[in-house]
């Protein structure tokens, strides 16, 4: 799976924060790890302790932008916000201001949801979407293709409260 | 005292469609009659090519009774003509708005003379007829190019 | 687009109503409750819309969203506070203030669970509206069916808005509703109505339809009582045998007559339609014999220029309209017509010229209903058994002719009066010269006719026949100038006209008169060649018409606003063949003036004057009076003096006496006011702006002549927003002596249907009071509308001048 694969980074520039112990990597950075990808503008990496944490910046014309292979169901999710922060440790993905999360299932567009923060816990495979925060007054969006009655049967049972 | 013989009522708008006339009426007879008598007038059998899409949204004529003897038998009769029209381009812009045109007139009645007033009305609504498509010809008459731009003032005459 | 041409199939049988002002129920075209793009039985597809403040779940499994919660998926929306979506089970779960919305219906409640493809599920302790009938009510619970269909259990309906303490004015409670829009059945298991807590109806089972679809059933039983038959009930039952085929039977039962039945059958087809009625008692107490009465109208098309109508009126006796028996309702109650007549009409090009053809052919009876308490016997009207003819007249070209033919045989029920064929021809060709200004117009005309009597005339002939030619020269001219009258800009025209006609007399003394009478003398007629009306009498001519009319147009509309016509006929030599039988000397005809405006605001008059120039007095005059200031308010008033006949005062008003209508504006202030005529934007704002008025309805036609009043109607209308009340008192004279008086009470609950005690008194108002508007369109409404029942006063059958 994912885990068990090398971080890849290339990008413009690198700067290297020794003090802070950060990387500033800018002129357009694309982060792979086996499916997933990570591109924005400019994105500082920092090494947690259990992991790396990225912080992709991207701008209203060109937002930083997220995909990767669900785990177990044949479907891909992709993303884009403002600022994406992606912990490598936990696997876990949060879209920042104006985010937008896609789903696709056998290649078409199944799920769409947009608010302004959205979390993604691939290991819980749990999306959580918060309308409004802080001043911004805002509501969030989902368009659902429910599931045919015919294939309602194979999707995995149970569900994350 | 300041008459002067009227000029013809030129129709400007002279390409005319005529619409929404069921079968034959008396005053959908007489609407096409003066239409035509107008100079230059041209009657079309659709709205393409047409300046003015004439369109008649109601004629109906009726007759309620306006005295009747203490025996039931009726002295007066009120016939009525009522023809409710709008005027429209091709393309749907208001010229004249739905307007309603309504006209009666009374006539004595015996039942013996059934027959002859059978004739006698048939007369009257003759002449509302003429009345009322004049009518409708003076308001056509009035609609000049400009009007295909201007909103049109709605009325509603006795 | 264009709107189609209504196809006889589609129209249905039911005519639509104009709206009225107060808020009215629903409009006519909106949509069937259901959700009208889910076929019956088939899914509800679609993407579904989520929006929230926020969502929280597994993407393709469950989304839990709170915060005003939106849903929406094909006709389905549904708002709440907090929605879980299931989407393996397609199962949304609202709770908190739950709305939820199909088509025009609205159900609120705190707990809804929905399957939301096969919109199946059911909602707790809901309150429901229907947008269609602007009506609802409170249950214990409803169950989702599928697309159309649902359950309510323990369900209350009214149109009223609840206010807290007060008991519904009327509500509609039955243990359990199922409704099958598809089916387009509502079926109400222990129903009762209950009118301000009194149940005055209660059903078992109570079926209604829930679509505008017509549906079989009983309609509102009728109750009324009038003079002539005593207490009498009718139930009616309508049957809706097929889209183009329904009928309505209607035991009755009359507590002096006893039992009769009426049914009545109306078919519409694509090339032809009609109604056919019967009413039967077969043992009246009253009479001791059976009466009935039969009426039938048939119209059609064969091709598509040949249309024919058939069409009668026949009852068991003569009494039977002194009786005010049910199902004879006619213009001339008296006078009852059975005709068939078929016409062909074609245009052809003659000599370069399009000419418009009619062949036409009739057969025409009566029944003429002798008053035997009445000393005078009213001679019948000649039948046409048969008449057949041909007409044709120029549509165009510069010579305008016309020419008819015509083959009759006329028979009389009255044996003294002589039978005989008659075949005729006239003829006319016209030279209209002239331009939209002036105008003149030769024209010369014939008519010539010659009768084949059964026995012989009064000169011991049995056939003649006889030519008579007609010269005449119209000239009209048309002055206009600007003028400024009424605070608008307007064109006065001055129109004269002369018309000169010369007939040679011929003597027509011995010839039978089957269809001629004298022409009523007014503005139209003066102008006319023959002072008889029909064809058997034609009377010589040397004379000068005189007239002149002036009208005041609008200039930006061209709309007229008055206009006043006065006309003399000068006669050059006298007039041998005259209507009053005596030939006429009198040089100046009597002076005709009428005048008609509209120029004030919500004021029509019209009058027309008869003055008899030799005898100084007024011989003929006709004044009318209506003043609609605004919505239901209307006053007329009309005099009617027809020297030596009959001199009539008939009042008519709808005005509002108290609530919402009244007092809020006086005429003063109303010239004051500038808005439109129709006081549209003078209703009050918000709520049921008419709520608690009652109106005063009526008219009165009180005969000078006779010194008494011939008809009679006062009315009560009360409209309570959710109900609305009728009482109507109505009394008619049937007899130089005697009249029939008849009491009509009318309940009906907005939203639902009409009860009514005794005949309709809606058709009867919009007959008689002229501006007479009806408070509440009743049309949309889901209740059997009683427009269809067989009692309807304004039956017209086989109308008098087709």
């Amino acid at each position: 799976a994912d885990r068990d694969e090398p971080l890849t980074v290339d990008a413009g520039q690198m700067k290297i924060d020794g003090k802070r112990r950060t990387r500033q990597l800018t002129g357009g950075v694309e982060i792979t790890r086996g499916s997933l990808v990570l591109k924005a503008g400019e994105v500082e990496m920092r090494e947690g302790p259990r992991g790396a944490l990225a912080t992709a910046l991207g701008t209203a014309a060109q937002p930083a932008t997220f995909r990767q292979k669900r785990v177990g169901p044949d479907e891909v999710i992709e993303g884009d916000a403002r600022r994406i922060e992606y912990d490598a440790a936990s696997e876990t993905v949060r879209f920042i201001e104006a985010a937008r999360v896609r789903v696709y299932r056998d290649g078409k567009l199944a799920d769409q949801v947009s608010g302004d923060q959205i979390t993604y816990d691939r290991q819980r495979d749990v999306v959580e979407v918060l309308g409004a925060t802080g001043a911004v007054p805002g509501r969030v969006r989902a368009v659902v293709t429910p599931r045919a009655a015919s294939d309602a049967a194979s999707a995995p049972a149970g569900g994350a409260r | 005292c300041g008459f002067q013989l009227r000029r013809p009522p030129a129709l400007q708008l002279r390409r005319i469609h005529l619409r929404g006339l069921v079968g034959s009426s008396l005053l959908g007879e007489e609407l096409r009659r003066q239409l035509r008598a107008s100079p230059g007038v041209e009657l079309l059998e659709a709205p393409p090519g047409a300046d003015v899409v004439l369109q008649v949204l109601e004629d109906s004529r009726d007759e309620v009774v306006a005295v009747s003897t203490s025996a039931g038998l009726v002295r007066e009769l009120t016939l009525r003509s009522r023809l409710r029209f709008r005027a429209q381009t091709p393309s749907g812009l208001e010229l004249i708005a739905p307007t309603l045109l309504q006209q009666q007139r009374d006539m004595s009645y015996t039942e013996t003379d059934a027959l002859a007033k059978e004739h006698e009305a048939l007369l009257l609504y003759r002449a509302m007829s003429v009345d009322i498509a004049a009518q409708v010809v003076r308001r056509l008459a009035i609609l000049g190019p400009a009007a295909l731009v201007a909103p049109a003032a709605s009325a509603s005459a006795p | 687009a264009d709107p189609a041409e209504p196809s006889a199939a589609s129209t249905g049988l039911r005519a639509a109503a104009p709206a009225g002002l107060c808020r009215p129920v629903t409009r006519g075209k909106t949509r069937p409750a259901t959700g009208s793009s889910v076929q019956a039985g088939r899914n509800n597809t679609g993407e579904l819309e989520l929006e929230a403040d926020q969502v929280r779940g597994r993407i393709g499994e469950q989304l839990l969203a709170e915060g005003h919660v939106q849903l929406r998926r094909g006709v389905l929306s549904l708002e709440a506070d907090q929605l879980e979506y299931t989407q393996a089970s397609d199962l949304a779960r609202a709770t908190g203030s739950v709305h939820l919305r199909r088509g025009d219906d609205v159900f609120t409640g705190p707990e809804l669970a929905l399957d939301t493809t096969r919109l199946e599920g059911h909602f707790d302790r809901p309150t429901y509206r229907f947008g269609r009938t602007d009506a609802g009510g409170q249950a214990e619970r409803i169950d989702f069916l599928g697309a159309n269909r649902m359950a309510v259990t323990g369900a209350t309906y009214s149109s009223c808005e609840p206010s807290e303490g007060e008991t519904l004015p009327w509500v509609l409670s039955s243990r359990r509703v199922r409704l099958d829009f598809d089916a387009n059945e509502g079926i109400a298991e222990d129903a009762v109505l209950r009118f301000y807590g009194v149940p005055i109806l209660a059903a078992p089972v109570l079926s209604f339809p829930v679509t505008d679809e017509r549906k079989s059933g009983w309609l509102p039983p009728t109750i009324g009582t009038t003079s002539s038959s005593g207490l009498e009930v009718s139930v009616p039952y309508y049957w809706n045998i097929a889209p183009q085929y329904d009928a309505t039977i209607t035991p009755t039962m009359s507590y002096k007559r006893g039992p009769g039945v009426d049914a009545e059958v109306r078919y519409l087809q694509p090339g032809w339609s009609g109604e056919l009625g019967f009413y039967a008692l077969p043992d009246d107490r009253v009479a001791d014999r059976e009466r009935w009465a039969w009426r039938a109208q048939h119209r059609g098309q064969i091709g598509p220029d040949i249309d024919y109508q058939i069409g009668g009126l026949r009852v068991s006796d003569d009494n039977y309209y002194t009786d005010d028996l049910r199902g004879a309702d006619f213009l001339t109650p008296r006078l009852l017509p059975t005709r068939a007549q078929a016409q062909r009409r074609s245009s052809l090009r003659l000599g370069g010229a399009e000419v418009e053809q009619t062949i036409y052919a009739q057969v025409h009876t009566w029944q003429l209903l002798q008053d035997r308490s009445d000393s005078t016997l009213v001679t019948t009207p000649y039948r046409r058994q048969p008449q057949v003819g041909a007409r044709w007249r120029t549509v165009d070209g510069p010579l305008d002719w016309s020419l008819q033919t015509e083959a009759s045989r006329f028979t009389n029920a009255d044996t003294s009066l002589i039978s005989g064929d008659r075949v005729h021809l006239q003829g006319s060709v016209a030279w209209p010269l002239g331009d939209g200004g002036w105008s003149l117009t030769p024209r010369l005309a014939f008519n010539a006719a010659s009768y084949q009597t059964d026995t012989a005339m009064s000169d011991g002939l049995r056939s003649r026949s006889r030519f008579i030619p007609t010269f005449t020269l119209d000239s009209r001219w048309t002055f206009e100038r600007p003028t400024e009258a009424f605070g608008r800009a307007l064109t006065q025209t001055l129109e004269p006209r002369l018309r000169y006609v010369k007939t040679p007399y011929r003597d027509q003394s011995t010839l039978p008169n089957f269809d001629s009478a004298g022409l009523d003398f007014n503005t139209d007629s003066v102008f006319a060649d023959n002072s008889f009306s029909g064809t058997d009498r034609i009377s010589d001519a040397h004379q000068i018409t005189a007239g002149a009319s002036t009208r005041f147009l609008a200039s930006d509309t061209g709309g007229e606003l008055a206009r006043f016509t006065v006309a003399q006929r000068f006669l050059l030599s006298d007039q041998q063949i005259t209507p009053e039988g005596t030939p006429q000397t009198r040089r100046f005809s009597d002076l005709l003036l009428q005048a008609s405006t509209s120029a004030l605001r919500n004021l029509n008059l019209d009058g027309i004057v008869q003055y008899d120039t030799d005898q100084q007095r007024v011989k003929r005059t006709i004044g009318s009076v209506r003043y609609t200031p605004g919505p239901y308010q209307a006053l007329s008033a009309s005099y009617r003096l027809q020297r030596g006949s009959s001199e009539q005062l008939s009042l008519g008003w709808q005005w509002p006496l108290a609530g919402w209508g009244t007092g809020r504006r006086t005429p003063a202030a109303e010239a004051v006011q500038q808005t439109s005529t129709l006081a549209l934007d003078r209703t009050p704002r918000g709520g049921n702006d008419c709520k608690g008025a009652l109106y005063g309805v009526g008219w009165v036609d009180y005969s000078l002549r006779d010194q008494r009043l011939t008809s009679t109607v006062l009315g009560l209308e009360y409209d309570a927003g959710c109900w609305i009340g009728r009482l109507v008192a109505q009394r008619q004279s049937v007899a130089n002596s005697s009249s029939n008086t008849k009491l009509m009470l009318q309940i009906e609950f907005v939203g639902l249907s009409r009860l009514s005690l005794g005949s309709n008194p809606l058709s009867s108002f919009k007959d008689n009071i002229p501006g007479y508007q009806m408070l509440r369109d009743p049309q949309g409404r889901n209740d059997v509308s009683d427009d269809i029942t067989p009692y309807n006063r304004s039956f017209k059958g086989v109308n008098l001048f087709p």
